[in-house]
């Protein structure tokens, strides 16, 4: 019975979860487009209601009304499948994140995280590498030249910037000595990840704004040079979930480095959640301020950034990282 | 519960291992053959083996499909289809039968043959397969053989630069 009713209570909690993921990614793309109107000394959009609040609902029973177009010589049902798997994919990472410490309800203690793996990282990665999918059967199945291109340069971006920050994380957990999410919380309780690892913070940055594919690596999008990339074939909902996998990315990589790096929910004063969505939310404000801020790299340019500068330099890290550890143990 | 999985998981994986053989288009097979990875990381997570499956997912279907989906774009796949050699239904079915009578040979073999019968299932150590088991005996007792993967994956990488790299005597 006691396991039942803790079954119960983890599937609120998962269902919960993705509805407030779902949320954010509704009202992040209403502040993306509030922060660049700021930035650009524009207004933004203000008609949908006061301040625009009503904007996400509205965009999204458009795209809902849309028609669903399908290419004729489109490979069909890879066709639907792609951004499905890019969606799944996103929203499946929300199930590792320590949103807070445990609370009691009714008497029992009930963690505030769907599922406390040991191994949270390899989760994630094993999730990017699957969501990696996505994007490039889209571009595949659309039977488009340039969604063709936008595919194989996403997918070339995402295989060579996941390596320098697979090897920047593997020093943080070095450094805390577990691949668990919540274990590396709990060790950043006297000292953050960012003070013992200021190097691998700044270039985890980076390799994270390049696997969720945001300016200045927006290989996928390159309005200029691609049309719209991978999904320029998409239409409606389609795109729809495209759109929304890309935001549910900017969200749960801006948990995870909140996790890895600025120690979680952990804070004084406030409660838990509160700092974890505060940190969080101060990450998604700087995404969105460097995209106003810098424009695009070249393709060549973002592979030899990716190989020459920012693998060498994470793979110094690592060695640094461990040697350090060895000698103070 | 863990048995329901269990069998879900065993369907969907013959179920996609008989897909990659019968479907027209190579890119369609190369993706039936991600789903039986995917699936057979789900059977080591069901053993208790979180870090093979991970892995088993980040290697197999994250980066080696990924590379041989690649490929496979980059060729003529209409051609492809139309001169692509397909096993009919009866074909398959017969090889079905041949790969099981193979497997329980191999089964009785190994049973009979190598002491297996008297293998007592309740020495393996608890936590056989987490991270932390892994990793003690691969840097305690399977050292050498460790170093010597690593010696061949670095000749490997030194290969492909080589090949990769520009001949800067010719064509300029």
């Amino acid at each position: 019975m006691d396991f039942w009713i803790d079954v119960i209570i983890n599937v609120i909690f998962a269902i919960l979860s993705v509805l407030l993921l779902l949320l954010v990614v509704a009202y992040s793309t209403l502040l993306e487009r509030k922060l660049l109107g700021d930035f650009q000394l524009r207004i933004g959009p203000n008609r949908a209601g006061p301040f625009g609040i009503w904007q996400p609902i509205a965009d999204g029973l458009k795209a809902f009304f849309k028609e669903d177009v399908i290419p004729e010589k489109a490979d069909k049902i890879v066709f639907v499948l792609a951004p499905m798997v890019s969606f799944i994919t996103a929203v499946g990472i929300i199930a590792i994140i320590p949103f807070a410490d445990s609370i009691t309800i009714f008497g029992r203690h009930v963690k505030l995280i769907v599922s406390d793996i040991d191994i949270s990282i390899l989760y994630v990665f094993a999730l990017a590498a699957l969501g990696s999918y996505g994007c490039l059967l889209g571009g595949y199945s659309s039977y488009n030249k340039y969604s063709i291109f936008g595919a194989m340069r996403t997918s070339a971006l995402l295989i060579s910037y996941e390596i320098p920050f697979v090897l920047l994380i593997m020093s943080i957990v070095l450094v805390n000595g577990t691949l668990s999410f919540s274990g590396i919380v709990e060790a950043q309780s006297h000292l953050w990840n960012i003070v013992r690892e200021p190097v691998a913070f700044f270039l985890a940055i980076v390799c994270a704004l390049a696997e969720i594919n945001r300016t200045p690596f927006d290989m996928p999008e390159t309005e200029s040079e691609l049309a719209c990339g991978f999904n320029v074939e998409y239409s409606s909902m389609k795109f729809s979930m495209f759109f929304m996998a890309e935001y549910a990315h900017l969200f749960t990589i801006s948990a995870i480095l909140t996790t890895l790096f600025l120690g979680g929910w952990k804070g004084p004063l406030l409660p838990p959640i509160v700092w974890f969505l505060l940190k969080t939310f101060a990450f998604m404000f700087f995404f969105i301020w460097e995209r106003a801020t810098y424009p695009r790299f070249r393709i060549d340019q973002i592979m030899h950034f990716g190989w020459k500068v920012l693998l060498p330099l994470s793979l110094a890290n690592l060695l640094v990282t461990a040697i350090v550890m060895a000698i103070i143990g | 519960m863990d048995v329901i999985i269990f069998f879900m998981a065993v369907v969907f994986a013959m179920g996609s291992a008989i897909a990659i053989i019968c479907v027209k288009n190579p890119i369609h097979s190369a993706l039936w053959m991600v789903s039986t990875l995917f699936c057979t990381a789900v059977i080591y997570l069901l053993l208790g083996f979180d870090f093979l499956a991970a892995i088993q997912v980040i290697v197999y279907a994250g980066a080696i499909m990924m590379l041989i989906v690649y490929v496979i774009m980059l060729t003529s796949i209409e051609e492809e289809i139309k001169k692509r050699y397909r096993l009919r239904l009866f074909q398959i079915v017969g090889i079905f039968f041949v790969i099981i009578f193979f497997i329980q040979a191999v089964k009785y073999g190994m049973v009979h043959l190598t002491g297996w019968e008297g293998f007592d299932w309740k020495s393996i150590p608890e936590r056989f397969g987490s991270v932390n088991y892994i990793a003690y005996k691969l840097f305690t007792k399977f050292v050498l053989p460790f170093e010597v993967v690593s010696i061949l994956l670095l000749a490997g990488i030194a290969g492909a630069v080589y090949l990769a790299k520009k001949e800067k005597n010719k064509g300029e």
